[in-house]
């Protein structure tokens, strides 16, 4: 069987493309919080993923039907991680290979609830102040970069810093809260 | 848990991008030894990884709602990039491509997001055959007479590739700014207090508005009439912010020669999401071609034949030579400084 299944030749996709985008799809929200964990920026993971994905499709006929498909794309979206460091020379920034095992098999048994922490996530976004949403927002925007927001809303690059960090943890302590007063 | 927490600083720093070897090294040993320490380390990355979902769903929101303009806010100054996307499409398009006629597949992939997407730029062609690339929400009102050629930019920013007319030189005004033009390309941005002007190709002239009467000026006096400006020739590669409050119209221009990197970062506005459903390979590499200083060159003409079905920016070349590589066995080979030839393999 060749790595990867033949190129579809201008008729459609072929059902193996379409099994894998479907369990792709199913799985990408824990798969990029898995490789998020692993990697210090998000300009990282967004390349991490779009090699997973590509290596994962071209592997995708070794895959068994019927396994963990989180488990065997997050092995691969593991090693590419640490290729991704390594070839840009940020070795010391790759975790033990006990701790990308242990949280590649974690990640692979938890419990979906993406859904439900989206949830709780937008309710206690809402409790904020309208300052507060917008210095998130400024925050996460694809492509954002600390020193530029942090001059666009009047802090130094520290305090803009700090700010963020108190919001996220406060964010962390009203999801649980929702969770555990709501549990999926 | 507190943001003192010295887990919970470890981690914020980790996927801050600020930590410290040797915090990393202490961060590593906590997470071998500890599963509570992983599932918080999972926590946070799931939260940040929800929360740049949340800015990513809202920034396009707001750009259909044009509400970037309506409300002051933080962001309001914020420039709409058609680039900032959400996360998924920018890594998910390649699945489309790699396996080349996939629309119903992209459709189920790109359904997820359910969103309205960000205006994107938009081309309008002028009376004269002058090119203009509107970013976004931009505004423009052209007025051509006999003698001349004049276009005001209301609101945004625009890019001018100017038909050559000597007889009729063409003049671009943005709050009391005018650059003037006969054969030539440049970029203006009007903002709230400064209007930004980049030359692309040939050169303009810029004549800066009036400044304001000197501080001090005694009210009994008669007004003075505001001190004409001096004009600024600004050639290819040469940027210049002009300052347009009251306030500020007297400082001099901030003039600066750009590399073509920098030129290439300033217009990436330019650049759009490009969707091609079963579309000849011809036909997607002669629009990739038209929007890049690199060009794709089809070594095998049968090449230009093959359909191919894919969602990608405009300027990720690279990119979509890669998937080419990848998805369809083709072998690209650079020729001199810009030009990939694409041909089938041995």
């Amino acid at each position: 069987m060749p790595d990867h299944p033949e190129p579809p030749a201008g008729s459609g996709p072929t059902p193996a493309y379409e099994e894998f985008v479907r369990l792709f799809v199913a799985h990408e929200g824990r798969l990029r919080a898995f490789v998020r964990a692993l990697l210090p920026t998000w300009a990282d993971v967004d390349e991490v993923m779009q090699e997973t994905s590509l290596v994962a499709w071209r592997k995708f006929a070794r895959f068994e039907r019927g396994t963990n498909f989180l488990a065997w794309v997050a092995t691969i979206a593991r090693f590419e991680a640490l290729d991704h460091l390594r070839r840009r020379g940020r070795e010391q920034l790759i975790f033990s290979d006990a701790v990308a095992d242990l949280m590649a098999a974690e990640a692979a048994q938890e419990a979906d609830t993406l859904e439900h922490q989206r949830r709780a996530l937008d309710h206690c976004l809402a409790k904020l102040g309208e300052a507060q949403r917008e210095l998130l927002l400024l925050s996460y925007q694809p492509g954002a970069r600390l020193h530029e927001v942090a001059a666009r809303t009047g802090r130094t690059v520290q305090g803009h810093y700090k700010a963020v960090q108190r919001l996220r943890a406060r964010l962390l302590d009203c999801i649980e809260g929702e969770l555990k007063r709501d549990p999926a | 848990m507190s943001p003192a927490d010295p887990l919970e600083r470890l981690i914020a720093d980790w996927l801050g991008n600020t930590i410290s070897p040797e915090d990393f090294r202490i961060l590593d040993a906590r997470l071998r030894a500890d599963p509570a320490a992983r599932a918080t380390l999972r926590r946070a990355a799931h939260l940040d990884s929800a929360l740049r979902d949340w800015a990513a769903r809202q920034e396009i929101s707001a750009a259909w709602a044009g509400a970037d303009s309506a409300k002051p806010s933080l962001a309001s100054d914020r420039p709409l990039t058609p680039t900032a996307s959400s996360p998924f499409r920018r890594w998910l398009w390649p699945l489309a491509a790699a396996a080349a006629v996939a629309l119903s597949v992209a459709t189920y992939h790109f359904g997820a997001l359910s969103a309205p997407q960000p205006p994107t730029p938009s081309t309008r062609v002028l009376a004269d055959g002058t090119v203009v690339e509107l970013n976004g929400a931009a505004v423009i009102a052209a007025d051509f007479s006999a003698t001349e050629r004049r276009v005001r930019l209301e609101r945004g920013e625009a890019h001018f590739t100017v038909t050559k007319d000597a007889a009729r030189p063409f003049t671009v005004t943005a709050a009391g700014v005018s650059v003037r033009a006969v054969g030539t390309a440049f970029n203006v941005r009007l903002a709230d207090a400064a209007v930004e002007v980049l030359v692309t190709e040939g050169q303009v002239r810029l004549q800066p508005p009036p400044a304001a009467a000197a501080p001090g000026h005694s009210p009994s006096a008669p007004p003075a009439q505001p001190a004409a400006a001096p004009e600024l020739m600004l050639a290819a590669r040469q940027r210049a912010i002009v300052a347009t409050t009251p306030a500020t119209a007297a400082v001099a221009p901030d003039v600066a020669t750009f590399t073509p990197s920098e030129i290439a970062r300033v217009l990436a506005w330019q650049h759009r999401l490009l969707n091609f459903t079963a579309t000849p390979l011809g036909e997607v590499v002669a629009a990739l071609n038209r929007r890049n200083a690199t060009q794709l060159v089809l070594a095998d003409p049968e090449l230009a034949a093959l359909r191919v079905s894919a969602s990608l920016r405009s300027d990720n070349i690279h990119g979509f030579v890669k998937l080419l590589e990848t998805g369809f066995a083709m072998r690209a080979e650079p020729r001199g400084d810009a030009e990939i030839v694409l041909s089938r393999p041995p």
